[in-house]
Parts: C-alpha cells; sequence; structure tokens
C-alpha cells in the first residue's frame, strides 16, 4: 500500500510543476525570423528584426498584400531597427515597447553588413551570439552588399509559403547549384577560430534590376563565363528582389575579399561540396555559342599536399562524368572521336576555372580551399602544427590540378544532323 | 525496513554502466579537450585500463573475502575504529561525487533548457525522485537502471546516427593531440572517471558471489570504456579541438545541430531524456551507496529514517559551489584528476593489510 501510494504521488507530482518558472506560451513571444547587423549611427551596432505575424494568415500572402511591383510595403513582416551597444540591450529596449518578447528561438537568417564584415568587429559582434542560449548554431549567416535594414525589409516569402520555409530553401539551392556558399552560425564560430581552413560566407544583395541593359545592340562575341557574378549585379529582373550570390573571404574575423558565383563554384568542386550540377563551356569550334553540361562528381577529390620543399606544393585530382544537354552549334561532338575535344575543353575550363580561383585566395591569404585539414594530417601533434602556421605557408602554396571529365550520354539524341535550308546543308 | 535484495549481472552492469558513462554527457568532454585536444577518445582508454587494473586489488580483496561487501571487509581487517574512519571518509566522498553530478546537472540544465528556473527549484525536484528511489532500495534501482539503459542506448544511438552529418573525420588530425606524453599521463591521473566501479565493492553482497563480481567489474569497464570512447570520437568529429574545449554541453549541442530539414530538427529534447534518466540512476546509486556505507558505520539497520536527513546534506552540499566555473574547473575537474585516491587506494592499503595480517574470509565451499 505505501509503495503504491508513492508510486502514485510521483506519478502524478509532474503534473503539477511542469514548468512552473520557464513556461511560456507561444503567444507570449514575437518570433525573430531575421536579424541584421551593421554599424550604428547613434551606438556601436544597428540591428533590424524582422518579425512575422505568424498569428494572422501565416506569414505567407504578403506578395499579395505588397502590391504586385514588388517594393511596397510587406504588411506581414514587422520590421523594427534601431541602434544599440549589442544584441541584448537591443532586445531589451525593443521588448520595453512590445506586447510580446522578442524570441529567436525560430531565427533562420543572420545578415551582416560588408562594412561591419571588413571592420574586423566579427568576433564582438557574430561570435558571442553562439554563447546566447535562444540562438540556434544552425542559423544560417550570410554577408550582404547593402544596408542590412533595407536587405532584410526585402526578403519575404515566396508566395503560399513561410518565410521560414523559404529562407530554409533559399539555402539548400547552395548544395545544387554551387553559386554560393552556405555557412551557419556554427562554421562561422568554428572557422574564425580553426587553424585549418579559412572563414567563407554567402554573399548577399538586393538586385536592383538595373543590370538589364535594354537598350544598345545585341550580344556579339564569345559568350561570357556563366555565373561570373557578385550578388545584386546578375542582369535579370522579377522574382525576388534578394540574392545569394558568390561569397565572402574572411581572413580570421575580418572580410578580405569577395568570390563570384563562378568562382565559389569552382571552390565547391575541390571542397568536394557540389556534387552534380550544371556547367557551360564555349564550343570549341564555335566560339560564339555554348555547350552545357550536366556533370557528377565520379569520385571525391583526391588532395595531396606536399610540405617537404619551402613552398607547400598542393595537388588536386578530380573526376568527373557527365551528359551533354544541346550542343547549340549543331556540330556532331556525339561521336567518338569529337567527344574527347568537348571532354577536354571542359577539363581545361575547370583547371582554369580552379588555378584562378586559388591565386585569388592566395592573394587574400585565406584558405577558403579547405586544404589545411589535409596538411594538418602531416603533424603528429598540434603544438606541431600550430608552430608550421598553415594559413601563413598558405599564400606561399602551389597548386596543380588535374580533372579527368568523361561524357556518358549525349541526351535525348544520339547525333547531330545539319539543318538543312533552301541553300542545302547547313 | 530496507532490504537490499539480490540481483544479477544484467542490472549490475546497466547500473554500474549509467553511473560512470553518464559523466561523458556534461562537462567532462570539454575539459579533455582543453587538456588533451583531439587525443580524448584514446586517452579515456587508458584511463579504462588504469580502472581495470586498479578493479584487480578490490576483485582480489572480494575474492578474499567471499560473500562480504567492502564495508565488512574493512571491519575484518582494520578493526571496527579505523574501519570507520576508512568508510566514513569513503562514504562521504561518495556524497560529495554525488553533490557535485546534481550541481553540474542542475547548472547544465539551467543554462540550455530552465534559464529561469533558482537552482533550488531544479535540485528539490530531483531530490524527490532520489527520495522515492532511495525509499524503494537498491534492488529497485537496479532493475529501473536495466529497464532504462535499453531506451538510454537507443537514443544515444539516435543522436550519433541523425549527427553523422555534421562529422568531419579529418578533425582528429593531428592525431596525437597536446602529445602523447600528456595524453598518457592525464589518461593515467583521469583514471578516476570510472572511479564509481568501486561502488561494485559496496553491493556485493547483492551479488552473485566474486566470480559474478569480476564479470560484472570487467565487463562494465569495458562497456564504459567503449561508450566514452565513442562518445569523445563523436565529438571531436563535430566540433574541432579549438571550439571543442569551449562548449558547455557538447552532447547536447551535438544534437541541437542536427538538421535534416524543416521535419527533421531540433532533437535535443531526445538528448535531454538522456541526461535526466542517466542522472537519476547516477545520483540515486552514489547516493544510496552513501547511505548503505553511513548505516554500517553507525550499525542502523533500518535506512529510512536516514534517508531525509542525508538528502538534506546532499542538498546543502550541492549548494557550495559558488558558480559553474567553481562546478567545473574546481569539483568536477579535483574529482576527475584525483579522485583516484579516494577510489583506488583504500582498496589496496586494505589488501596490503589483509595480507600482512593474513585476515581471510570464510571459503565459499565450506
Amino acid at each position: 500500500m505505501y509503495k503504491r501510494t508513492l508510486i502514485l504521488v510521483s506519478l502524478l507530482l509532474p503534473l503539477f510543476i511542469t514548468g512552473c518558472f520557464d513556461s511560456h506560451e507561444i503567444g507570449d513571444y514575437a518570433y525573430v525570423t531575421a536579424l541584421g547587423i551593421e554599424k550604428g549611427v547613434s551606438n556601436t551596432f544597428r540591428l533590424t528584426f524582422q518579425i512575422p505575424k505568424f498569428g494572422q494568415s501565416g506569414g505567407s500572402s504578403s506578395e499579395e498584400e505588397s502590391g504586385s511591383d514588388g517594393g511596397g510595403k510587406n504588411e506581414e513582416m514587422e520590421i523594427i531597427t534601431l541602434d544599440a551597444s549589442s544584441l541584448l540591450s537591443a532586445v531589451a529596449i525593443t521588448n520595453s515597447n512590445l506586447s510580446k518578447d522578442l524570441n529567436f528561438m525560430h531565427l533562420k537568417l543572420i545578415v551582416i553588413s560588408e562594412e561591419l564584415a571588413m571592420s574586423d568587429m566579427l568576433e564582438e559582434t557574430i561570435a558571442p551570439l553562439t554563447r546566447y542560449r535562444h540562438i540556434r548554431r544552425t542559423t544560417n549567416v550570410i554577408v550582404c552588399k547593402d544596408k542590412t535594414e533595407d536587405f532584410i525589409k526585402e526578403l519575404k516569402p515566396y508566395p503560399g509559403e513561410l518565410i521560414t520555409t523559404t529562407i530554409e530553401e533559399l539555402f539548400e539551392k547552395s548544395g545544387k547549384t554551387g553559386y554560393f556558399h552556405q555557412s551557419t552560425l556554427n562554421d562561422l564560430y568554428c572557422e574564425i577560430k580553426s587553424p585549418y581552413h579559412a572563414l567563407l560566407v554567402a554573399y548577399g544583395s538586393i538586385n536592383k534590376e538595373d543590370n538589364l541593359k535594354s537598350e544598345g545592340g545585341f550580344f556579339k562575341g564569345e559568350s561570357s563565363i556563366p555565373g561570373n557574378y557578385y550578388a545584386g549585379e546578375i542582369p535579370r529582373k522579377g522574382g525576388p528582389k534578394i540574392e545569394l550570390f558568390g561569397s565572402v573571404v574572411f581572413d580570421g574575423d575580418k572580410m578580405v575579399g569577395k568570390l563570384t558565383g563562378f568562382e565559389t563554384q569552382m571552390l565547391h568542386l575541390v571542397r568536394g561540396e557540389l556534387k552534380f550540377g550544371l556547367f557551360t563551356i564555349t564550343d570549341p569550334e564555335k566560339p560564339d555559342v555554348v555547350i552545357p553540361l550536366d556533370i557528377t562528381e565520379f569520385e571525391k577529390p583526391v588532395i595531396k599536399i606536399d610540405l617537404t620543399g619551402e613552398k607547400p606544393k598542393i595537388h588536386v585530382k578530380l573526376k568527373f562524368e557527365g551528359d551533354i544537354v544541346s550542343i547549340q552549334s549543331g556540330i556532331d561532338y556525339e561521336k567518338p572521336e569529337k567527344l574527347p575535344i568537348v571532354e577536354d575543353t571542359f577539363e581545361k575550363n575547370l583547371i582554369k576555372g580552379i588555378k584562378d580561383t586559388f591565386e585569388k585566395c592566395k592573394e587574400m591569404k585565406a584558405d577558403v580551399f579547405d586544404f589545411g585539414t589535409t596538411a594538418a594530417m602531416q603533424f603528429w601533434t598540434i603544438p606541431e602544427w600550430e608552430e608550421y602556421n598553415w594559413l601563413e605557408k598558405f599564400s606561399q602554396s602551389e597548386l596543380e590540378v588535374d580533372v579527368d571529365f568523361t561524357i556518358r550520354r549525349t541526351g535525348r539524341l544520339l547525333q547531330s544532323e545539319s539543318i538543312i535550308s533552301s541553300e542545302g546543308k547547313e | 525496513m530496507l532490504k537490499e535484495g539480490k540481483f544479477g549481472y544484467h542490472e549490475a552492469i546497466s547500473l554500474l554502466l549509467i553511473t560512470i558513462a553518464i559523466n561523458v554527457f556534461f562537462t567532462s568532454p570539454a575539459v579533455v579537450v582543453q587538456i588533451v585536444g583531439n587525443a580524448g577518445w584514446y586517452m579515456t582508454l587508458v584511463s579504462m585500463l588504469t580502472a581495470i587494473f586498479a578493479f584487480m586489488f578490490l576483485y582480489l580483496l572480494l575474492k578474499r573475502f567471499p560473500n562480504k561487501n567492502i564495508m565488512e571487509i574493512a571491519d575484518l581487517v582494520l578493526g571496527k575504529w579505523v574501519s570507520a574512519v576508512f568508510l566514513l571518509l569513503f562514504g562521504s566522498f561518495l556524497l560529495w561525487t554525488a553533490s557535485i553530478n546534481i550541481r553540474e546537472f542542475t547548472e547544465v540544465l539551467k543554462i540550455y533548457v530552465l534559464p529561469k528556473s533558482p537552482p533550488s527549484f531544479i535540485m528539490i525536484l530531483f531530490l524527490i525522485t532520489i527520495i522515492v528511489l532511495s525509499f524503494l532500495g537498491l534492488e529497485t534501482i537496479a532493475r529501473f537502471a536495466k529497464f532504462i539503459i535499453y531506451i538510454l542506448g537507443a537514443g544515444f544511438v539516435l543522436v550519433v546516427i541523425l549527427s553523422s552529418q555534421n562529422f568531419e573525420i579529418r578533425n582528429l588530425f593531428p592525431l596525437l593531440g597536446y602529445g602523447l606524453d600528456k595524453t598518457l599521463i592525464h589518461g593515467l591521473l583521469r583514471s578516476s572517471f570510472y572511479g564509481e566501479i568501486v561502488i561494485i565493492g559496496v553491493i556485493a553482497s547483492s551479488l552473485q558471489g566474486y566470480k559474478e563480481i569480476k564479470r560484472i567489474g570487467f565487463s562494465t569497464l569495458l562497456l564504459a570504456g567503449f561508450f566514452t570512447s565513442f562518445s569523445l570520437l563523436v565529438f571531436i568529429f563535430v566540433f574541432p579541438y579549438t571550439v571543442g574545449q569551449e562548449i558547455t554541453s557538447p552532447m547536447y549541442e551535438m544534437a541541437a545541430l542536427i538538421n535534416y530539414g524543416g521535419f527533421m530538427q531540433r532533437m535535443e529534447p531526445l538528448f535531454l531524456f538522456l541526461w535526466n534518466f542517466g542522472s537519476f540512476v547516477e545520483i540515486s546509486f552514489l547516493f544510496y551507496a552513501s547511505l548503505m556505507i553511513y548505516c554500517h558505520i553507525f550499525r542502523i539497520d533500518d535506512k529510512r529514517p536516514i534517508i531525509l536527513p542525508m538528502v538534506t546534506t546532499l542538498y546543502g552540499l550541492s549548494l557550495i559551489p559558488k558558480s559553474i566555473i567553481d562546478v567545473i574547473s574546481g569539483f568536477v575537474q579535483t574529482l576527475r584528476s584525483w579522485g583516484w585516491i579516494f577510489y583506488y587506494i583504500p582498496n589496496v592499503i586494505i589488501l596490503i593489510i589483509a595480507l600482512i595480517r593474513k585476515k581471510k574470509g570464510e571459503s565459499q565451499n565450506v
């Protein structure tokens, strides 16, 4: 009887003490989904909070309410901007004027202004956020060209979606296109303190739609490298105003440069983070048109580093296979004797792209290729490794790249026949 | 009157394994990384081997005095008065260990989950469970441990499998961490991590003879060593040594990093479950062991009247550290580095004296 009473009391007890001090209703909070941090005017930092109004219509119809021009007021989002000395002081000030408390449990994106990233203040601003229990380490981080306040104002959900889903899906594109690098707060924190490699963060901007020229003659000459833009420079109109394209390179916690979308793609290929993707090469026999290729990583990149000499010698071997998606020129590259021409062109393109990106990173003294983790394997102890100072040696290193590309399939056409006009076969 | 009862091989292993291995879920991994860098996963194997060596002395002692627990053996070998001092020290040490573990649990829980709750609130709730478990007796604690270990094991395996998305195998390099010498020295010193194995001597009367104790002891140490080593390995796969040493509860953070898109993220409540139930078993067992020692010293047959006063003492002790820094860098660190003096040395001394004084228990065959 005694034991039964004891068990019963134990079972009932939890019902009366469920979160006495830490209990909160879901409606007690205003959930911040995006946080902008930039240099302030009246205080050290300017912080912008994006708070979707989930309660009214699921935060999903902002596009409709904001009008079709895409530049109207975002009715479903509350945007609060203020100057403060730190995030927590900003939160405290904001909370005093809000009926709800700001909560960062559903924060999906931290936007840092380029100006702040370049000012060597990342350790003081972003790194301490990892200590704050509300902010998850899985939160995405980007560096933004414009004012973070403007960027966050333009960050809107895809029609019919929650803003949180839109942000999550947007970042998934990194692994599919490789044009920007997805990094989380955890990556940021680990990489600014890493003796293995430098920090790489996605680059974002508002596309003001002024790059799409509507005047002047039509494009002539050799096609440009696809994706060789920074965010905000893509010649396009329509769609979301914000874009993520290219990456920002850090040395320690200071931004030292940028990589274009194409360069970021090259980087991802070497890091083994781009498993498949669409690449375009200039037609080797008709340079004014292109051949798009659908490539897949065949083997993981093999990286070897020789540290015996004064300069580290890095050797990268990449293996891809792929399909021809289309041949604009109509030249019969499908023939066995002509396939190697396309394969060679792609290999050379890739080698050049990777080497150019490597040289750019060397100038920035930032190993964003992650070669350091391979170099570390040649050291037995941490003191030896730290004394070698890989991050400094990287700028003296030399790179050799081997690319092996094999075309497996030629799409839905086995061969290209010539077009026939009144003048005969072209 | 509380009877300890008898329980078997599986219950005893479950009880001891949870008691030893649960510590890897708290602040210990970060401290290990701070000391030996990314070599923690094999440093703990050195600790385990040291603990096995130290356990041999306890086993020899229990073999020499079959069907007797360590308190009875101490009485026989050292005499009642010296034995009382010895046991009082050991019992107090176990109670102090339990108090540190409660405080560590409370502080970590406060940081990650219940920031607004006063520490005393968390502790009192925790202690109520310990009181209930203690009133139900050692056999119940052991059977509960056997029941819960499968769930804890499954939860841990799930967290590890899901965390594999964040594994970076190359974090293991440089392979020797801050140097092999440091790894070996700290491996030897931190054998205290496995020190709770000696409680097997306290509960020896509830087990089925010294042969079974030998099996239980070695199996527990090998399993705990494997589990701890694997946990530290997984942890270093996720966090490089530069960051790993900064994190309050690396295993919790590891679970929080799991992200498989919209439907599979925020997995840390799963880990919270492991934390809570593992800690209940560990602290209840430590507390009950010290209760048994205390009752033996003062020849108290009924343990029940002692439970509440002793829990109050436990609560008071757990309030002594000023802050989490005090707990981690002071108390826990001291316990892990120097706990072996209390865990292992008394058994060696008792064995040596027993050999010198030619004291021996009755043969099991008699």
